[in-house]
């Protein structure tokens, strides 16, 4: 009796335990609802909240807001979208529209997202008119999400819409560089006013100018304060504004500077790794090291920034512990809290980034543009996400995007007469904080976009897409390990980090890279101009 | 013993044997036969981006890793290599303290049963919990220009040692005793409910026996107890080598992601992790299960050595 009892009980527990895994499989039966899985980043959601109820208002109930109820959408928020993207595509809970900071090529190469040229040729209202989204579109955004299914392919397909551009560049706390008295020599420009500093440093040498007044001085009311605030823990990305910029400049952005080099943009068509060998990444890197490295130390940072992760760093400089650091335009939503406890002694603005030097001085801006939405393929409303897509594309949206988060949505600014237009709309949108306008002014304000990106390549007149290595790799210029330049830096030459004959050195890493590549995809890859 | 009383019986028996089995030999089949076979078949291949499949790159995955970490000695993957063995010295000096401390419990020393509790709670804490915990004991804070120590940062303060503790500069020699330190309160617990395991298997009889013959704390522990639970050890031993396989929550979640400059504190499994959790997954994953599988041809061998060297120092014990 109890050996079939056991029995009995193994079988239901086998049973069960069978079902089980079924179920875990199957998941919930899906809604109809409109669903959203979102990066959150540090823009918030409110902007998109409110745009998917009125687009579900007017899919569903004529333009009546008021009847959306949280039963007809649902928004995800999940910091590791981009990572996970695949799984969540394929899950059975695949959401509508996938909002991430970042794109996956195996995603588009194993069909998992849907084609969205469609929405790209629709019209969306402007103050011009209508106009469809990919004359509307900043171009370089629009060739960023353009590509063939596979690489070498010779169609090519919009797989994703940007939802932002992110400008980085340098924050500087105004109330405190006002407080700074210059006490050093070196050059000021017109920066100093009664011994004050009374503007933002416009060139390098200004810049260390200014750090070297900030340590001369040591505090401000009291209160000790560094100069800049900046993380080794994290990668390159919160360094590549100023080397991008400074690179750009001194090699030249579009057309090379340089006998016998090619220019910035060339760069990213990443075909050889002799590129590596362009002086604009040593002379950028060296500035880099005078900012932050004096007698085999790190010098005018704050704390130790090799205990430090980023998130240490910006909010510090929120509640006015230093005068300068590195960041983005999300930074005063962001921080808006301590922003606001603070605001005595903080006034944040975000600045050009100061010129290499009086000779390569064009006023240039780094964006980050990975930041995308797009529509898996498994999506339930699949017609309305595109929609979607669409919709959130106007003119009025756009000025409302800005609005909520204090961003920009790369649209609508292609010439310089738009660019003035579009930051007059902006700022006429709201009653905006010192730290937006810089914002503003960084983005619409400045000569040319500074991007990683192989921008060169459509000048040729070609029908190629930009090189495998770019769009199927997208390779970092300066490697991920951006923590061993700057830790290296103290003690050597950037000469050597970058070009040295050190097996560590940019460069042979970048041959023995570009060996593999080549043998694999050689006759693929766009070569420069 | 089941007595089969005729053919239906016999078949539903047969049925039942086959229906317990599948189970297990399904799982089996999916989760080791077929996840090994493919992790070797991958070290073969390439990822081409062109044909959007794998393709055969013969042994270049394997030449690649060896050349570059044993040939040229490059030193990012070098001390990505050393570090992964590290696992090993963690739990070498684990070893005495849990046997000691087992022990202690075992010869029932004060508050006991508390001091069990206490040594078993890292084991049932999560790791992020514990590295945050662990972090901010020895972070140091700036808040409006002033300085702030976490307890322990303070305490060594009061003595004049005043390192960055949490620097992942190149100079810095903190974070890996700060790693061995954490690998060890949270790798204790499990290790001396282990070993108490053992210890508590013993035979009153001999403790007792013992005793009457005059036998102290600590004669008893080497002449006694320690022979007596031998054959735990030497699988623990074996446990402590495969251990390289696991080691990268510990420095990963501690240096708060930072590599370290020249890969200073990255090892193979956080490599591994690494390189099939980006986003070239694909691509990356041919890389990741050479490593995994040139790891385990190293590993392999020296858990059978040391299963031999301690089999031969091991008495035949049973009780």
């Amino acid at each position: 009796m109890i050996k079939k009892f056991i029995a009995l009980l193994l079988t239901f527990t086998m049973a069960f335990g069978t079902l089980g895994l079924v179920a875990c499989g199957g998941g919930t039966k899906q809604s109809d609802a409109f669903t959203v899985t979102y990066y959150p980043g540090g823009y918030g959601n409110d902007w998109l909240e409110e745009f998917v109820k009125e687009f579900v208002a007017e899919k569903k109930y004529d333009g009546d807001v008021s009847k959306v109820t949280s039963a007809d959408y649902k928004l995800t928020p999940r910091e590791d979208v981009a990572a996970y993207s695949t799984q969540i595509m394929k899950s059975k809970n695949c959401p509508d529209v996938i909002m991430a900071n970042a794109i996956k090529n195996d995603d588009i190469s194993d069909g998992l997202i849907a084609d969205i040229t469609d929405v790209y040729n629709t019209k969306v209202a402007t103050s011009n008119g209508e106009i469809a989204i990919k004359d509307y579109i900043m171009p370089e955004s629009k060739m960023q999400f353009t590509r063939s299914m596979r690489p070498a392919g010779t169609d090519s397909y919009q797989w994703a819409i940007p939802w932002t551009a992110i400008p980085l560049s340098i924050a500087y706390n105004e109330t405190l560089l006002k407080k700074i008295a210059h006490t050093t020599s070196g050059n000021v420009g017109d920066c100093v006013e009664d011994g004050f500093w009374a503007k933002a440093p416009t060139t390098f040498e200004e810049l260390m100018t200014c750090f070297a007044d900030i340590k001369a001085q040591g505090t401000v009311d009291g209160n000790k304060i560094s100069a800049f605030g900046w993380s080794m823990k994290d990668g390159m990305l919160w360094f590549e504004s100023l080397i991008y910029v400074w690179w750009a400049q001194y090699q030249g952005l579009d057309d090379s500077k340089i006998e016998n080099q090619n220019s910035f943009y060339d760069f990213f068509n990443l075909d050889t790794a002799e590129k590596y060998k362009q002086s604009g990444i040593v002379k950028s890197l060296e500035h880099i090291q005078e900012m932050i490295t004096a007698d085999g130390s790190f010098a005018n940072s704050y704390g130790d920034p090799s205990a430090l992760t980023i998130k240490d760093v910006q909010p510090a400089f929120a509640r006015g512990e230093m005068v300068f650091c590195l960041t983005g335009d999300f930074f005063a939503k962001e921080y808006k809290t301590i922003l606001a406890n603070n605001s005595d002694k903080v006034n944040a603005k975000l600045m050009p980034v100061p010129a290499y030097d009086n000779e390569h001085n064009e006023n240039y801006t780094f964006l980050n543009i990975t930041n995308c939405m797009y529509v898996p393929n498994n999506a339930k409303n699949k017609d309305m996400a595109k929609e979607f897509l669409a919709f959130i594309n106007d003119e009025e949206h756009l000025i409302r995007f800005t609005e909520l988060t204090g961003a920009i949505r790369p649209f609508g600014a292609n010439t310089p007469s738009e660019k003035t237009a579009m930051k007059e709309k902006y700022l006429a949108a709201k009653t905006w904080g010192d730290f937006e306008k810089s914002t503003f002014e960084l983005y619409f304000g400045c000569e040319d976009l500074v991007l990683a990106f192989p921008r060169n390549y459509k000048r040729r007149g070609e029908n190629a897409e930009p090189s495998i290595i770019y769009t199927y790799k997208n390779a970092r210029a300066l490697t991920n390990d951006y923590a061993s330049i700057v830790d290296k830096m103290r003690t050597t030459t950037v000469q050597k980090i970058v070009v040295g004959n050190d097996d560590s050195s940019l460069y042979k890493i970048a041959v023995d890279y570009y060996k593999d590549l080549e043998s694999a995809y050689g006759k693929y890859m766009i070569k420069s101009l | 013993m089941i007595v089969i009383k005729n053919k239906r019986s016999k078949l539903k028996l047969y049925l039942f044997i086959a229906l317990m089995l599948s189970v297990s030999l399904l799982h089996f089949a999916i989760f080791y036969v077929y996840v090994n076979f493919d992790t070797v078949r991958l070290t073969f291949f390439r990822f081409d981006e062109i044909e959007n499949g794998y393709v055969f790159n013969g042994f270049k995955n394997y030449a690649d890793v060896i050349r570059h970490t044993f040939i040229e000695g490059r030193a990012t993957d070098l001390n990505t290599f050393l570090n992964t063995f590290r696992a090993i010295s963690v739990n070498l000096i684990i070893l005495p303290i849990s046997i000691i401390t087992a022990y202690a419990f075992y010869k029932k020393v004060y508050a006991e049963k508390t001091f069990r509790v206490i040594f078993y709670l890292p084991s049932i804490i999560s790791i992020v919990v514990q590295c945050s915990a662990f972090l901010a004991m020895f972070k140091t804070y700036t808040y409006n220009g002033e300085e702030f120590y976490g307890p322990y940062n303070q305490f060594f303060r009061l003595f004049g040692y005043a390192p960055e503790w949490l620097s992942t500069a190149s100079e810095g020699n903190t974070m890996w005793p700060l790693i061995y330190a954490f690998g060890i309160i949270a790798g204790l617990g499990t290790n001396v409910i282990l070993m108490s395991s053992a210890m508590l298997r013993i035979p009153s009889s001999i403790t007792e026996a013992a005793e009457l013959d005059g036998c102290g704390f600590y004669r008893e522990l080497f002449t006694i107890t320690l022979p007596l639970i031998m054959p735990t050890i030497t699988t623990w031993i074996t446990m402590i080598v495969t251990s390289v396989f696991g080691f990268f929550m510990q420095p990963m979640l501690l240096t708060e992601g930072a590599r370290g400059t020249d890969n200073k504190f990255y090892t193979i499994p956080w490599q591994i992790f690494d390189q099939v959790q980006n986003g070239a997954a694909k691509s990356t994953i041919p890389a990741a299960a050479t490593l995994g599988i040139l790891l385990s041809l190293i590993i392999m061998p020296l858990v059978t050595l040391m299963r031999w060297i301690f089999k031969k120092l091991t008495p035949e014990v049973s009780f």
